[in-house]
């Protein structure tokens, strides 16, 4: 058994057009650093493999106080463009220098655990699909489950074009424990994007916490949004929002952290993160 | 700033020079052919269908379904090895012929073969080997070394026990003087209870081989063994043929450190190129080389000392159980080198060990960089430190204390001869500028005054 | 079977045309169709960094690249650094500062090292550090390696030498 087919359109409409043709028995691969070692191993054999590398999604450009990305983003240009909320923090210390030179925004979104994911969810950024049936806006919100960690809104023939971000945040920060460079594996990431109060600027007017440590998937932390808004945010915040995260999840336990460990890692990180944005300055 | 110098003996050839690698132009340049670069007409490729289970017995094998993958050759299984034995200390009579190239009735760990598909492609192999269907009683499983000792344990071996037989007791023993005297008479009693994880070597390279027929019935076998003539030798046995047959090719290793000395991938390639007139390459995946392939052993370590107030260790007990995993491989050698190295380079004139070879249904452990030794080392040194904070000396002065002198006895009778701890610790203080007492610095190793 | 097609693309130089699976990766294109062994295949998973290659003057994992995704690209292997008995200044480096001891994972290395001096001719220790942390070595503790990079780097300083293919002294 192996894949019968391999098409790799120019355009987007090329794609789209493939994917009328093919009606489900296919899958897509931009980069290839994750659906390729599946289909070398045969783990996965779809009948067609519609590379997405060829088409002109790869741009990043600057529209009205907004970022877009093209899907096909490669996550080293990703970590080149300076992008609020930790995003390019995060985009640098996935894989090493030559799994950046071609893993892009888009499959590491795709596969619903990827470390782009928590800053995506920390900036609310906005996601463009585009399927047979045309083209669909959402949040990034919608794209993943938060309670079952499911990529619910690409699991249907629908192909991620197009992200937008903020270019800039007030005050946002990514954080990850894992030591990437040496090669040790990622036990938990946050992700803050707060706003303040003008009349008052330690306040915290909205906020929006992610984090992947309490639960398998990356997941806006709602117990922890909640324990800061319309607060000052001081030692007390900061402590209740840190306790508000065992609400989220209890940990998850591999290869890598037992659960009870990753669940603390968690709250230290988040403790860190929230700490930092309360002593910067505006981005 | 230390004036420790480094002293050159004059006219030893290379000693203190520096000398170019042999091989380092060749790999630097990516001219040096790994197993895995053998390249050869009509090359087949072998890969294993391997138990899921860590313990079941094996109730039917349907080859129909892999038989019509394309490229599919043949498929080997337990009825097709000459000899269906594998235990590589058998070779030098130390070890027990417990073990199958390819399991018959009962697997004992995930990843055990069963049966060595032949196949055109790699793919092709992998792919038929997924089809192998093979029907199993799942039985109860013990990953645990004390568990696996303790009554009513799943027996893990065909003999029910449990533990590998040392001249008739369950464990190796070694005893010195008298032990429980020694301790009534101590200051301070230190216990502690060590343990290390299985540790996987984790290769760049994993372990392979390719077996080539040649005409006038010999088989030609490249292999990346760290151990050529223990692998040619099995082979041998296994396959019930000369060693005059077999043509081995080895020496070059992409990282070994003691995972690649089982043996496990030469014999059933030889078959496999004996059976189908086809060179067969047989590599691990890296996912193999992480789950089925040999491991350090795990070890549980309870170690009592007990100790004067100056710190000198009077006696010392020891109970260590030593994971084998479901097969005993190399691991009765680490017990032999961990009996004989509980004292380390200390005097302790009255000791106690028990060291258990246990069977737990993990995978097969084997060895690795000082096996045996390593595990001894980490748990007595960090007792050294413990009798330091009890004591209330520095680390220093407990070793210098301990330290063994020429003519010392070790527990299992051997005399310390060419001792050196003492003068390598004062030298080492000296290099990182560390002031010994004159007590310390007044000893040597000389024959302790009777 | 995955439908063939034919792929051109240069390697260390010379142009090549192959009708094969475009789902193959350039990692086994390289070693099983056109027998260059020194890219080596230690996962196939994109974790160990062996079978590094440059295209297109970028650092690339060979397994996680399809070869129909290498049309009309250079491809730079292991085996176009040295010209004949000659060593590329990188290999010589490594050599003297004993950065290898099995050495599966030196092609990997080296070509991560090339990758990094193209773009940055005088990296820091923790800039080397983060371009070779997709290359796992299991011998030597990384540390020679560090030093031979960095001893790389002043052999090549202010030469073209790492932007030639085969390059020479």
């Amino acid at each position: 058994m192996s894949v019968a087919r391999y098409v790799a359109p120019d355009t987007l409409e090329g794609i789209v057009a493939e994917m009328q043709e093919q009606e489900g028995s296919y899958a897509f691969m931009a980069g290839g650093t994750i659906v390729q070692p599946l289909l070398a191993s045969g783990s996965w054999l779809p009948r067609t493999v519609i590379g997405l590398w060829r088409a002109p999604l790869g741009a990043i450009e600057r529209v009205n106080g907004d970022v877009a990305l093209g899907a096909n983003a490669r996550l080293r240009d990703v970590a080149l463009e300076g992008l609020p909320g930790g995003l390019s923090d995060a985009a640098r210390q996935v894989g090493g220098p030559a799994v950046r030179n071609r893993a892009t925004l888009g499959g590491n979104i795709a596969t619903g655990r990827g470390d782009l994911i928590v800053p995506l969810l920390a900036l609310g950024a906005r996601v463009t699909l585009a399927s047979t049936k045309g083209t669909t806006d959402l949040s990034i919100d919608d794209v993943v489950d938060g309670a079952t960690g499911e990529v619910s809104a690409l699991a249907q023939g629908e192909l991620l074009t197009r992200v937008m971000v903020p270019a800039k945040a007030e005050r946002g920060v990514f954080m990850a424990v894992g030591r990437k460079a040496y090669n040790t594996p990622c036990v938990a990431t946050v992700g803050v994007v707060a706003n303040f109060e003008p009349d008052n600027r330690n306040v915290v007017k909205d906020v929006r916490v992610a984090v992947h440590g309490p639960q398998p998937w990356p997941q806006r932390a709602g117990p922890v949004e909640r324990a800061l808004a319309a607060r000052e945010l001081n030692a007390a915040a900061i402590t209740d929002a840190v306790a508000a995260l065992e609400s989220v999840g209890d940990g998850f336990s591999d290869s890598v952290a037992s659960a009870d460990y990753r669940l603390k890692i968690s709250g230290v990180v988040l403790r860190q993160a929230l700490e930092k944005i309360a002593g910067s300055s505006r981005q | 700033m230390s004036d420790a110098t480094v002293r050159v003996p004059q006219g030893n050839g290379p000693v203190g020079a520096s000398v170019e690698q042999a091989d380092a132009r060749s790999h630097v340049t990516g001219h040096t052919i790994y197993v895995d670069d053998v390249q050869l007409p009509r090359l087949a490729h072998m890969v294993l269908a391997r138990s899921p289970f860590p313990h079941a017995l094996i109730r039917r094998i349907d080859l129909s379904e892999a038989e019509k993958v394309p490229g599919f050759i043949r498929a080997l299984t337990a009825a097709d090895v000459p000899k269906n034995i594998y235990t590589i200390l058998g070779l030098i009579g130390f070890g027990l012929d417990e073990e199958r190239a390819l399991a018959d009735e009962r697997v004992r760990y995930i990843g055990e073969p069963i049966v060595a598909v032949i196949a055109e492609t790699r793919a092709g192999a992998a792919e038929a080997a997924k089809l192998v269907r093979i029907d199993y009683e799942e039985l109860p499983a013990v990953f645990d070394v004390e568990e696996a000792l303790a009554p009513g344990a799943p027996a893990v071996t065909e003999w029910g026990i449990n533990a590998f037989d040392f001249d008739g007791r369950p464990f190796r023993q070694v005893r010195f003087g008298d032990v429980d005297a020694a301790m009534a008479s101590a200051d301070h009693i230190v216990e502690g209870r060590y343990q290390m994880s299985p540790i996987e070597h984790a290769p760049v390279e994993t372990t392979g081989c390719v077996a080539r027929p040649e005409p006038d019935g010999r088989f030609t076998v490249w292999t990346n063994t760290q151990a050529l003539n223990m692998s040619l030798d099995l082979t041998a046995h296994i396959l019930q043929i000369p060693t005059r047959r077999l043509r081995f090719i080895g020496g070059t290793v992409g990282g070994g450190f003691g995972g690649k000395v089982d043996g496990m991938v030469e014999p059933l390639a030889t078959l496999g190129a004996w059976k189908t007139g086809r060179p067969v390459k047989y590599v691990y995946s890296r996912e193999e080389e992480m789950v089925v392939s040999s491991t350090r052993n795990g070890v549980r370590i309870y170690m009592t000392d007990g100790v004067t107030n100056d710190g000198v260790i009077v006696a010392r007990r020891v109970r260590s159980y030593i994971d084998c995993g479901a097969y005993s491989r190399h691991t009765p050698y680490a017990v032999q080198k961990h009996a004989a190295n509980l004292a380390g380079p200390y005097f302790i004139p009255n000791a106690s060990f028990d060291i258990y070879c246990v069977y737990t249904n993990r995978q097969p452990s084997s060895a690795m960089r000082g096996f045996g030794v390593t595990e001894a080392s980490f748990a007595m040194e960090v007792q050294m430190d413990r009798i330091a904070e009890l004591t209330g000396l520095d680390p220093w002065t407990v070793r210098f204390r301990n330290a063994y002198h020429d003519g010392d006895l070790r527990p299992h009778r051997k005399p310390v001869e060419d001792a050196t701890l003492i003068e390598a610790m004062q030298a080492a203080a000296r290099l990182v500028g560390y002031e010994l007492s004159p007590e310390l610095l007044a000893m040597s190793s000389k024959p302790r005054e009777v | 079977m995955t439908r063939s097609a034919t792929v051109r693309f240069t390697v260390n130089g010379e142009e090549t045309s192959i009708i094969v699976d475009p789902l193959a990766s350039l990692q086994t294109v390289l070693r099983e169709e056109l027998l260059l062994t020194g890219t080596k295949a230690g996962c196939r998973q994109g974790g160990c960094g062996s079978c590094s290659v440059l295209v297109n003057g970028e650092l690339e994992l060979s397994c996680l690249l399809p070869i129909a995704e290498v049309e009309g690209c250079s491809v730079e292997t292991i085996e176009g650094l040295s010209a004949g008995e000659k060593l590329h200044p990188i290999q010589t480096a490594f050599v003297e500062n004993f950065a290898l001891q099995c050495g599966f994972c030196t092609p990997g290395m080296v070509m991560a090292t090339k990758a990094l001096l193209g773009e940055n001719a005088t990296p820091t220790k923790d800039e080397v550090i983060e371009a070779l942390s997709g290359n796992i070595c299991r011998c030597t503790g990384y540390e020679p390696i560090v030093k031979a990079v960095m001893d790389a780097a002043d052999r090549l300083k202010g030469s073209d030498e790492v932007s030639l293919v085969g390059g020479e002294s």
